[in-house]
């Protein structure tokens, strides 16, 4: 699985959610395009990834 | 009586703006006096600073004469939403009015405070107005012939399609990181296809090559360091106009279908 333009092995059936969280993404500051689409906060706990996706994310910082 | 005229103290025997006109630059198109465009014709008092533009192709012509290429009737023809009127939002209007873009949609529930000023687009004049209402005299102080709308709320997901309803790009210009994220989700929810320009990074006076435009998706460009956090190092003007100026350009980019 591609994230960020990097490598990653995830077992099928992870999901999304944990494996932000496992990185270290503070969720409620990150927006994540699934294979171009942005995913809704409220479906990432539901949303599953495997090794074929492609994740882009962005952890949003204050101040503009 | 004497007056300044394009800039120059002249002695003048008019006595209004269109006497002044007729005489002089019959084919003016805009008379600005003591800094405000007149549209009826107004009576001269010593010392009046009068600015008569007698560009053959109008005051916004003149204005966008400079532009790249092009781009001039595209942006003229566009409607970019701004959510956010502070440190971002301010400078990318600003950028945006000077280009050329026909109309502007900007939404801020907040009123200028005199800390905004080390880095936002108001001055002293400003103190206290609501920050849409300032805007909306810094851009009609540039071009009065763009239209600007303004919404002096805080924007949600209840009233986010609404104010930008008919916008060509909309730019995230939030302050606060986890409002910076629910406009993403809510704007690529409710106006899918509508792309969107964010900021995130541009605190401190670090070097501001590490700043950057990247593309998330043909909807979502983000701009910054990425990592600069406001309340850490403190925010000032230089870096906020570099990322302003990053978002303002892909703006215009995505406008003019060069993006």
């Amino acid at each position: 699985m591609k994230a960020n333009g990097e490598e990653y092995t995830v077992a099928d059936g992870t999901v999304l959610s944990d494996w932000l969280v496992s990185q270290g993404y503070v969720l409620e500051k990150t927006a994540v395009l699934l294979n171009g689409n942005v995913v809704p906060r409220a479906s990432l706990n539901s949303t599953t990834i495997s090794d074929t996706d492609c994740l882009e994310i962005v952890s949003f910082v204050g101040g503009g | 009586m004497i007056i300044v005229l394009n800039g120059e103290l002249t002695d003048v025997t008019e006595e209004t703006t269109e006497e002044l006109r007729q005489n002089r630059f019959p084919d003016a198109d805009t008379v600005i006096v003591d800094g405000e465009p007149v549209t009826t014709d107004t009576g001269l008092e010593e010392y009046s600073r009068v600015y008569i533009c007698s560009m053959p192709e109008g005051l916004t012509g003149a204005i966008t004469r400079r532009c790249t290429e092009g781009v001039a009737s595209a942006l003229g023809k566009a409607t970019v939403g701004i959510a956010g009127a502070g440190g971002l939002g301010s400078n990318i209007a600003t950028y945006l009015a000077r280009s050329g873009v026909g109309r502007i949609i900007i939404a801020d529930f907040d009123r200028v405070e005199p800390s905004n000023l080390n880095r936002q687009n108001y001055g002293l004049q400003h103190l206290g107005l609501f920050k849409v209402d300032a805007i909306s005299e810094v851009i009609s102080s540039i071009n009065p012939n763009i239209e600007v709308i303004t919404h002096a709320v805080r924007i949600d997901r209840d009233n986010v399609a609404e104010i930008f309803k008919g916008c060509n790009v909309i730019c995230e210009a939030f302050d606060v990181a986890s409002e910076k994220t629910k406009l993403v989700e809510a704007v690529s929810s409710l106006l899918p296809g509508v792309p969107m320009v964010c900021g995130s990074g541009m605190a401190g006076i670090g070097d501001t090559d590490t700043m950057n435009v990247r593309r998330l998706s043909d909807t979502l460009y983000l701009c910054g360091d990425g990592i600069s956090e406001a309340w850490e190092e403190g925010i000032m003007a230089p870096r906020v106009a570099v990322c302003a100026g990053m978002m303002a350009n892909k703006v215009i980019q995505l406008i003019s279908k060069k993006a």
